[in-house]
């Protein structure tokens, strides 16, 4: 359990604080455009604070990031305010100031571990620049036994070899850790890290969290913890900063923050989040409710014994991708695929999709055996099941406009006739909500979350009666991501439309699913209903999965309002 | 990402330099005379060799001929045979880029072994081998530097439609029912049109160049037709005593690449933008 208590703010209240902003305020150039991204923006962080920066996609907290490590793009410029790094004025250093400060005065944890350690060197090369760096002249045994050193006190396994070893040949979560070992072996005044295990499986994102943590406390760092993830934050910090559109709207002590949130925007990210951590799964209401009213209770997806591998390279033996995955999707419900990356959910829903050729096994659509369809005679599945992807931002051409690309499963699978295409494209953009006049925009000028309508829109467009949603919630933030929550629900009562939820996140899937898959390394683990696995989790693995969704502090400080929350909903 | 107007990178000073240049070239290629009142063909026997002047800014020639002139009305020449040959190297490379790269793995291996060959040899001496064994003049000038160019719109096109058909709203559109012709011109080609039209315009560039250089070799279009090259052909003769002859018309072909160039790489960017 990491125990964030014990940071010891007050007692160093008059040395210089490690980070202060004041009245920062920030433009991007953008053609001849300026956008501001920070508005009078003042906090400060104290000797051994751990501060959250919380805010969604657009808030700033990314600016904010590089405006404090001096990685900020040519294109920003700060047009007030100053910054000051454990006394030192870094407001306007030039780059060769810059390199002599980051690294020693203040550290990076960045978002993705992979671009972020030099694929040609061997991560000893890497972790011993730190001694260059630090002007110490090591002989070469010290030198690998001191790297040695501080690599196992990040717990990166089996440090000895790892020396020789280069970042392609480790997992995400051992070079995030090497690069935490690296930080924290230069012992800088503070520390940023940025989104630091978003890019992380929650098991691996819990025990990362839990050696950062350990070490910030054993160095009495300074740490500017950067997240998206209300609940991570409160979870790992002492004191919160919200950011909302450039402007800081809360600064308060956590603790402060889970009981009563003074501000309005804050309640409402702490309602959000409550609502993720502590929603009961849906109620599966009786199978006689068909929504479809096909009245035979014919599934609408049925898997048996899907099992794909794929060839190894020269030598080796096949990888089993998929092993005997069997499983029903009600008409009507939806199904979580869980499951950690490499697991083999995307896999499963590919060959659903039959854009991948499973090796064995069956896939029945509406009670029609569809495992060797093939060529364009897919067409005839594509209109029964389509995909919604995790990321609309490329799931949309950027050139068409959304009318077009709504319309574009009419247009080439020749439905409805083409008079009626446009009141049809109509119809389908008011059912996912979008405001009037979307129809002839482009992609590039809505926000994520109505991107992801689009997207949404576009697999309803032929009727399908199966949407399988590819991770179709986690690149949007948490309000979004509650809204286009809610959507899914409603279009599903609407339409009766039968959901394969393809996720990692848990506390999504506790809010939509019905019933719940749990893979792990191409083999069900456990499955049945929502409330089985949530609340009588009969593996260990799983038991694992749940201890390690974020937001136990969010739910502890609020336990009774939750219960009673809890019990009002549905 | 916003793709509005006004998110577009601002021009430098030498964009903007370049593209004036080229508007002045679009201008003289469809009236030329309105530029000039000399004729490019029939010179003053009274005024050969003189020095530039504000009548004469390029000199006149050995014929009496305003060098100016020549370059003006020269435009039409080159800039068609260097208009041949981009066409010839787009229209063909692409066909080779989308070949390879979307007809299975034995189109890829063949076509771009076939390209991995014309690498091998100098675009130059292809120019040079197509005008030998098809006569000079402007169309064999043109298909010949043309061939050359196949190789990088081809290596360009295969790349571009790699990344563009990796991208999801291709298999989108592959799930909404889209053959292969609908997703290539819907979403493939338009993808990667920006960076062929970049490559296209550094290309006019380096064709102009070609056609330049072999048209001073004699393969292009005979004289007395103004023509770049033939023009700073012509004036080689008289390099000790009219050095305008060739060192203006010769400075003037050089800053149309550039500016080509330069306006190819700012087009590049705007379209990844």
């Amino acid at each position: 359990m990491p125990d964030t208590t014990t940071t010891v703010a007050d007692t160093t209240a008059t040395i210089a604080p490690a980070l202060r902003l004041d009245g920062v305020s920030l433009d991007y150039r953008l053609g001849r455009k300026r956008v501001r991204a920070l508005d009078d923006v003042s906090f400060s962080i104290g000797q051994g604070e751990i501060v959250a920066l919380v805010g969604e996609s657009g808030s700033g907290k990314t600016t904010i990031a590089g405006a404090v490590t001096g990685l900020l793009p040519r294109s920003a410029a700060i047009t007030a305010g100053s910054i000051t790094v454990d006394g030192t004025d870094v407001t306007r250093l030039s780059e060769s100031r810059w390199s002599r400060i980051r690294g020693r005065t203040v550290g990076l944890i960045p978002q993705d571990p992979g671009a972020s350690l030099t694929p040609v060197l061997t991560i000893g090369d890497q972790v011993a620049e730190i001694f260059a760096i630090r002007g110490e002249r090591l002989g070469r045994a010290e030198r690998r036994a001191r790297a040695i050193e501080l690599l196992e006190v990040a717990e990166v396994s089996r440090a000895a070899d790892r020396l020789t070893q280069y970042p392609h040949e480790l997992s995400g979560g051992l070079k995030q850790r090497i690069l935490i070992a690296i930080a924290f072996g230069l012992n800088p005044a503070l520390l940023v890290a940025d989104e630091p295990t978003s890019a992380l499986d929650v098991t691996v994102q819990k025990q990362i969290l839990r050696v950062f943590d350990r070490l910030a406390r054993e160095h009495g760092s300074s740490v500017l913890f950067v997240t998206h993830d209300l609940a991570l934050a409160t979870d790992h910090a002492s004191r919160a900063l919200v950011l909302q559109r450039g402007r800081l709207v809360d600064d308060a002590q956590v603790a402060e923050i889970v009981d009563t949130a003074r501000v309005g925007y804050t309640r409402e990210l702490i309602a959000h989040a409550r609502a993720t951590q502590s929603a009961l799964p849906p109620e599966d209401p009786a199978p006689a409710a068909d929504a479809t009213g096909t009245g035979a209770a014919v599934p609408a997806l049925e898997v048996r014994a899907l099992t794909k591998s794929f060839a190894g390279r020269r030598g080796a033996n096949a990888t089993l991708a998929v092993d005997d995955v069997s499983f029903t999707l009600p008409a009507g419900r939806t199904l979580a695929l869980v499951g950690e990356s490499g697991s083999g959910k995307s896999t499963t829903a590919r060959m659903i999709l039959r854009l991948v050729d499973p090796t064995s096994g069956e896939i029945r659509l509406d009670g029609r055996d569809v495992t060797a369809v093939s060529g364009r005679d897919r067409l005839a599945l594509w209109r029964r099941v389509q995909l919604v992807y995790q990321n609309p931002d490329s799931a949309l051409d950027p050139r068409w406009t959304v009318g077009r690309i709504v319309a574009e499963p009419l247009a080439a699978m020749g439905l409805y006739p083409v008079t009626e295409r446009r009141a049809r494209v109509q119809e389908l953009l008011d059912a996912v909500a979008l405001p009037e006049g979307t129809i002839d925009k482009r992609p590039g000028e809505l926000s994520g979350g109505q991107r992801q309508r689009v997207a949404i829109a576009r697999s309803l467009a032929p009727n399908s009666s199966v949407v399988v949603l590819d991770e179709a919630l986690s690149a949007l933030d948490v309000i979004t991501q509650e809204r286009v929550l809610q959507l899914i629900e409603s279009l599903q009562r609407q339409f009766g439309v039968s959901y394969l939820f393809i996720s990692h996140d848990l506390s999504t899937v506790r809010r939509l699913a019905h019933h719940v898959v749990v893979l792990r390394a191409g083999r069900v683990v456990e499955q049945g209903s929502a409330r089985e696995i949530f609340e009588a989790p009969r593996t260990d693995y799983v038991r694992e999965l749940l201890d390690a969704i974020p937001g136990h502090r969010l739910i502890a400080g609020a336990a009774q309002t939750a219960t009673t929350e809890g019990a009002s909903r549905r | 990402m916003p793709r509005g107007i006004g998110a577009l990178p601002l021009p430098g000073p030498a964009t903007a330099l370049s593209a004036l240049l080229v508007l002045v070239l679009v201008a003289w290629l469809v009236v030329p005379g309105l530029f000039t009142s000399y004729d490019p063909l029939v010179g003053d026997s009274a005024e050969v060799f003189l020095a530039p002047s504000v009548a004469h800014p390029f000199g006149t020639d050995h014929l009496g001929r305003d060098v100016l002139a020549r370059v003006i009305h020269g435009t039409t020449q080159t800039a068609l045979t260097a208009g041949l040959a981009v066409l010839v190297g787009l229209a063909l490379g692409t066909a080779i880029g989308l070949a390879s790269s979307t007809l299975g793995p034995w189109a890829d291996a063949i076509s771009m072994r076939v390209i991995d060959a014309l690498i091998a040899l100098p675009a130059f001496m292809v120019a040079l081998f197509v005008v030998s064994a098809y006569g000079a003049g402007p169309v064999s000038l043109g298909v010949g530097v043309g061939i050359g160019s196949i190789v990088l719109f081809a290596r360009v096109t295969r790349a571009e439609v790699l990344r563009v058909r990796a991208l999801d709203y291709v298999e989108a559109s592959k799930l909404a029912g889209a053959g292969y012709f609908r997703q290539l011109f819907g979403h493939i080609l338009p993808g990667a049109a920006g960076a062929l039209i970049a490559l296209a315009v550094v290309d006019f560039g380096a064709a102009v160049l070609a056609v330049s250089a072999l048209g001073y070799l004699g393969f292009g279009t005979p004289p007395p037709t103004p023509e770049w090259g033939l023009i700073i052909a012509e004036g080689r003769n008289y390099l000790a005593n009219a050095w305008w002859m060739t060192s203006l018309p010769g400075t003037f072909v050089l800053l149309v690449v550039v500016a080509l160039g330069v306006l190819g790489r700012y087009l590049g960017k705007v379209t990844r933008a």
